[in-house]
């Protein structure tokens, strides 16, 4: 009996590097804890963050611009669209930054705030950090998969 | 959303370097009915919309990359949370792929 191969690869592959993810968290926890302390007191995340909203929104917007859309318009949007993905994604980084610290290291970042306020926090800025990695990771992929696409030519049909 | 043409020569999916939710908007930004590509006549009901990149796949691995700072339980819940998000914005592109397939001049 002969079983089709057609799987959805890219599925596949993320969840095989979320279990290998899984599997390192489990074998070096210490070591992971103090990986992620170095580079959230590193203070590189938020500039990885600006520079990635900012490369992404800007290729889509220079590359696949609505025709009918004027400069005003596309100016505005792109700069709108920077400061709000990028403005969420730090945030949110900070806040889950003073959560891990004030869970696992004792640091006081947020004061007269119960675990389960502190859980929710966290939830909370998960959510809007993976949303704007989402949304600005479509844009990103929108342009790098379609750098073949091609441009039309309007044809008089009076 | 991509939107493409069937090659008139190669018979293979070509997309365009365009931005509509409908045909209508498409009329509007290409002000005509007809266009041509390398040499070919098409007309706007020759131009059909896909969905764009997966995703699912990419929330799911976001989410368990950000999850991973709440150790394993972590991974898993932000891996689900972010599959979760990304079916949301994988449904919402579905809706306007119908929404632009379905629109007429």
């Amino acid at each position: 009996m002969r079983y089709s191969l057609n799987m959805h690869w890219q599925r596949v592959t993320v969840v095989i590097l979320l279990f290998a993810l899984t599997i390192t968290l489990a074998l070096f926890r210490e070591e992971a804890k103090l990986a992620i302390k170095s580079s959230f007191e590193s203070g590189v995340i938020p500039i990885v963050i600006w520079i990635y909203v900012f490369v992404s929104v800007i290729s889509k917007n220079i590359f696949f611009t609505n025709q009918g859309s004027s400069q005003f318009e596309i100016y505005t949007e792109t700069i709108f669209s920077v400061a709000s993905y990028g403005l969420a994604g730090t945030t949110s980084i900070a806040l889950l930054q003073g959560v891990y610290l004030q869970n696992f290291y004792d640091k006081q970042f947020f004061f007269n705030f119960g675990s389960l306020d502190l859980a929710s926090i966290g939830l909370v800025s998960s959510y809007l950090l993976i949303y704007c990695g989402v949304v600005t990771t479509r844009m990103l992929a929108d342009v790098v998969f379609r750098v073949n696409a091609v441009d039309t030519e309007p044809r008089d049909t009076n | 959303m991509k939107l493409y043409i069937i090659d008139k020569k190669t018979k293979n999916k070509t997309h365009l370097r365009l931005i509509a939710q409908s045909r209508q908007e498409l009329l509007r930004s290409l002000g005509s009915k007809a266009f041509t590509i390398d040499g070919h006549v098409y007309s706007l009901y020759d131009v059909k919309a896909e969905p764009s990149s997966d995703s699912a796949a990419v929330g799911g691995l976001l989410g368990g990359v950000v999850g991973a700072i709440g150790g394993v339980p972590g991974v898993i819940f932000g891996g689900l949370l972010g599959a979760a998000i990304g079916q949301s914005q994988a449904q919402k592109d579905q809706r306007d792929v119908e929404q632009f397939n379905g629109s007429l001049v």
